[in-house]
């Protein structure tokens, strides 16, 4: 039975500063790719080598991804449903300068509801998007990991177990930490693990 | 207000695959192994002004008494914790139980609740770890450990969390791993951790977890 490993990227300077970064591809540091070597070992440490590792396009995943790949000696795939979603006009601004500028739209996402600013990706969408995608690598044999985002693996977690993506239970995953899920046929599938790797 | 609710370290019948129950069934040498472990990975982890309560069940206490000493907090007790009751079935293997008992155990296969002496509903159990819960967490600064059972604490976290149990959502614990939930202004729950072991939590000094800003981006 396929297990799926759902591993968020690990730090990169926007999120030191507390920035927004959404679909603006930024890179993992050395501090990201040491994070990232940590947590991947203890992944191969759990599941072996003989891992298919999809990784969302964006650098910070892809980064991410190649320091895993590079302790399993596996390649990494790449698919467009793992990305993140876009925080429109947010993006590149910090949570401070968001949270005084757009005061209520904020308050609003910190409920988990999509604020109205133009070139929000929805929850609904991001969800339905990610949710097809683990779908799909449901019908890969063996240990899959998905390399993909914070947001993004939470909408995609709440649209396989059948949750509400604005009423989802599933808190804040930390970077480079790691969730595990079971692919049932029918019906929602089964949360094994949440934010592992984490305090 | 954060909840970490722990489950009790192995004992010789969850090591041979019988049911416990209410049964009061000792910790064995691997459990006193595990509880140690837990303790010393979730101690570090509790505030001073952490609340610890526990099943009185010696398997859960026990653990409870390891994680209070490693963290330097009283442990309180709680029988609304304890596991749920399973009745004639209790010391029984699944194989036992198959052979005595085939029709209760397919509808208890399927998801139902079978129909048994002593066995105790999931509304049940439900109802009383919640209350037990809701009445801890009110008295608790901002953090609160229960310490309890498979059961328990499967039927627990399911309604916490409105989530459908039947098919679980939530794969249950294993013996000495936790879960941590967190309750925000509107009084709803979420899902922080799941399925934790000293062997998944991260380590302040290997930088898997340095202190962040809370957010996603």
């Amino acid at each position: 039975m396929t297990t799926i490993v759902l591993w968020r990227h690990s730090r990169t300077g926007f999120n030191t500063e507390g920035r927004l970064q959404g679909s603006l591809d930024i890179p993992l540091g050395d501090e990201g790719r040491a994070q990232a070597r940590i947590a991947g070992q203890r992944i191969v440490d759990a599941w072996g080598t003989d891992l298919h590792i999809v990784s969302s396009p964006l650098a910070r995943a892809r980064d991410s991804a190649a320091e895993l790949a590079n302790l399993a000696g596996v390649p990494v795939q790449v698919d467009e449903a793992l990305t993140q979603r876009s925080y429109g006009v947010w993006e590149g601004l910090t949570h401070q300068e968001v949270a005084s500028r757009w005061p209520e739209e904020y308050a609003a996402k910190q409920r988990g509801e999509d604020p109205q600013i133009d070139g929000w990706g929805t929850s609904a969408d991001v969800a339905a998007r990610v949710g097809q995608c683990l779908r799909q690598l449901a019908k890969v044999e063996g240990g899959v990991v998905v390399v993909s985002h914070g947001s993004a693996i939470q909408l995609g977690l709440s649209h396989v177990l059948h949750v509400s993506p604005t009423q989802s239970p599933l808190g804040h995953v930390p970077h480079a930490a790691w969730s595990v899920v079971t692919p049932r046929p029918d019906g929602p599938w089964k949360l094994d693990a949440y934010g592992c790797g984490a305090l | 207000m954060q909840l970490y609710v722990v489950r009790h370290g192995r004992t010789q019948w969850n090591a041979d695959g019988r049911l416990q129950g209410a049964s009061d069934i000792p910790l064995n040498a691997d459990g006193r192994d595990q509880i140690a472990r837990t303790a010393h990975a979730l101690a570090p982890l509790l505030p001073a002004d952490s609340t610890v309560v526990s099943s009185p069940l010696v398997r859960a206490a026990d653990t409870a008494q390891a994680i209070g000493s490693a963290a330097g907090l009283d442990v309180a007790f709680d029988p609304r914790f304890q596991e749920r009751a399973y009745g004639v079935w209790e010391g029984l293997t699944i194989a036992e139980r198959e052979a005595t008992y085939p029709d209760q155990m397919k509808v208890w296969r399927g998801g139902g609740e079978p129909q048994i002496d002593g066995y105790e509903t999931h509304a049940q159990v439900t109802a009383r770890v919640i209350a037990g819960i809701e009445e801890w967490a009110q008295r608790a600064d901002s953090t609160l450990v229960v310490v309890a059972h498979g059961s328990a604490i499967t039927q627990g976290l399911h309604a916490l969390l409105d989530l459908r149990a039947t098919p679980r959502t939530l794969e249950p614990l294993d013996n000495a791993q936790w879960s941590r939930l967190q309750r925000r202004n509107d009084g709803r729950w979420t899902l922080e951790r799941h399925g934790i072991g000293p062997d998944t939590v991260g380590d302040r000094l290997n930088g898997l977890s340095s202190v962040t800003t809370a957010v996603n981006s």
